[in-house]
């Protein structure tokens, strides 16, 4: 039986929420009126929550807050949580993926529509239960596994430190969830790490999930001002959806991206320099008259563009380096 | 029973508590909308005013009043357009439009 917390400051909502959840079956289901209230019960529960509903705008700590905070219990780093607000507002879309929300349904709720969702989280759940199940048989062993082991190129593994990645679907139902007047000026891109096997190949599965977050926050900080927001899709390659609609402003940024991560100065397990460039798709508006589907659709053809228009290491570093010494001089000039 | 006989069974438990409370902001946004003419720390008021309108927001249109929700929502979006952009709120006649609206349809709905 699933687990349900709902967070509302409305006991009238609240109540309505309980009664549509169990009519559709979800008898377990407890509520708190507010985000510090939510919080003790999670912290006491005996048997963690399986699935989370958080009203966005409630008095002292609101929903985003709250959920940045369960997010942060590795006992959630996976969990459902739905969102449901009066404020369709692009801006709070945003902060409530950003902050770890998984799925977005606007005020005035339909019943039937609020309890959908928690059954495609519900899905979620059962096959993270299935995991978990077999991954518990063989815990112990799968800890030394880890160790030496790595998880395959292809998964998306998570990389929850980073602010602004989300989750692979969570930026699908993120794309999903915006309105079509939003579209007009937003774009989806995709970056993918050039030669990401002979990387994976030499670093532990500790320290290449690292180069990945590093890749991730040195993509973000270029991009930080298209307020973009990021997921990690599998085999070294990025996902991004970004608050502008204009090519040109993306000249720079995978040249920025280069000159950032070349400054971590990266290495492998054996202190040796490891050589990460990034190579960025160009961005796809998305444009006014497309559905929500039609956007997903797009950011799919942008990774699979990315993988098979990939530059040479070779071509990247001398373009970085080029255009390191342009940037100098340009500085030097304004000087 | 069937899922939609209990959640309509439940809408025509909630709806008159709502409307009773619905009477109790009509009350207080009143006094509200008079003292926003005169107070000079118009930040409280609008926070109140915002947050009574968020909840109206939330269950108005589930519960049969669609007109209500909107209007509420507007309110809502007026204030925080308001307090976002720190412009003066008492040339705005947008914002007092929407508040007097809202007003005018919560009044309504108590009345039938």
């Amino acid at each position: 039986m699933m687990k349900i917390l709902a967070v509302d400051d409305d006991e009238l909502i609240l109540e309505l929420l309980v009664e549509s959840l169990r009519a559709s079956g979800f008898s377990s289901v407890q509520t708190a009126t507010s985000a510090n209230a939510a919080a003790r019960l999670i912290s006491t529960a005996t048997e963690p929550f399986d699935c989370f509903l958080l009203d966005v705008v409630m008095p002292e700590v609101d929903g985003i807050a709250l959920t940045r905070w369960i997010r942060k219990s590795p006992l959630y780093g996976a969990a459902p949580i739905v969102m449901i607000t009066s404020m369709a507002e692009k801006a709070f879309i945003d902060r409530a993926f950003r902050a770890g929300a998984t799925d977005y349904v606007t005020k005035p709720f339909d019943a039937v529509e609020v309890t959908t969702r928690v059954q495609l989280a519900a899905r979620q759940v059962q096959a993270n239960r299935a995991v978990h199940d077999a991954g518990m048989q063989v815990q112990a062993l799968r800890a030394k596994i880890d160790a030496q082991h790595h998880t395959p190129l292809s998964e998306p593994v998570a990389l929850n430190d980073v602010e602004g990645l989300i989750d692979f679907l969570a930026l699908q139902n993120y794309l999903l969830q915006l309105s079509r007047g939003s579209f007009l000026a937003t774009s989806v891109v995709a970056l993918r790490i050039v030669d990401v096997g002979n990387i994976y190949a030499r670093c532990s599965p500790a320290l290449f999930r690292d180069v990945l977050a590093d890749v991730a926050e040195s993509a973000l900080g270029a991009m930080s001002g298209s307020q973009c927001i990021m997921a990690y899709t599998g085999n070294g390659t990025f996902a991004g959806v970004v608050a502008c609609s204009d090519r040109n402003d993306f000249e720079d940024v995978e040249l920025m991206i280069n000159l950032t991560i070349e400054r971590l100065e990266l290495v492998d397990d054996q202190q040796r320099p490891l050589e990460v460039r990034v190579a960025m798709g160009t961005p796809r508006a998305i444009g006014v008259m497309q559905s929500g589907r039609a956007a997903v659709a797009k950011m799919h053809r942008a990774i699979e563009d990315i993988s098979w228009n990939m530059p040479q290491l070779a071509t990247l570093k001398t373009k970085t380096k080029r255009g390191a010494g342009m940037l100098l001089r340009a500085l030097t000039q304004a000087i | 029973m069937l899922q939609s006989q209990t959640i309509d069974k439940k809408v025509a438990e909630i709806r008159p508590r709502f409307l009773r409370l619905l009477a109790q902001r009509l009350n207080r946004f009143e006094e509200i909308r008079d003292l926003l003419e005169t107070e000079p720390n118009l930040a409280p008021l609008l926070e109140e005013i915002g947050t009574g309108a968020h909840s109206i927001v939330g269950l108005a249109a589930t519960l049969g009043f669609p007109d209500l929700g909107s209007l509420a929502q507007n309110v809502e979006l007026v204030v925080n357009r308001v307090t976002s952009a720190e412009t003066s709120t008492r040339s705005t006649i947008e914002f007092f439009d929407s508040i007097d609206d809202l007003l005018g349809e919560m009044a309504l709905i108590l009345q039938a």
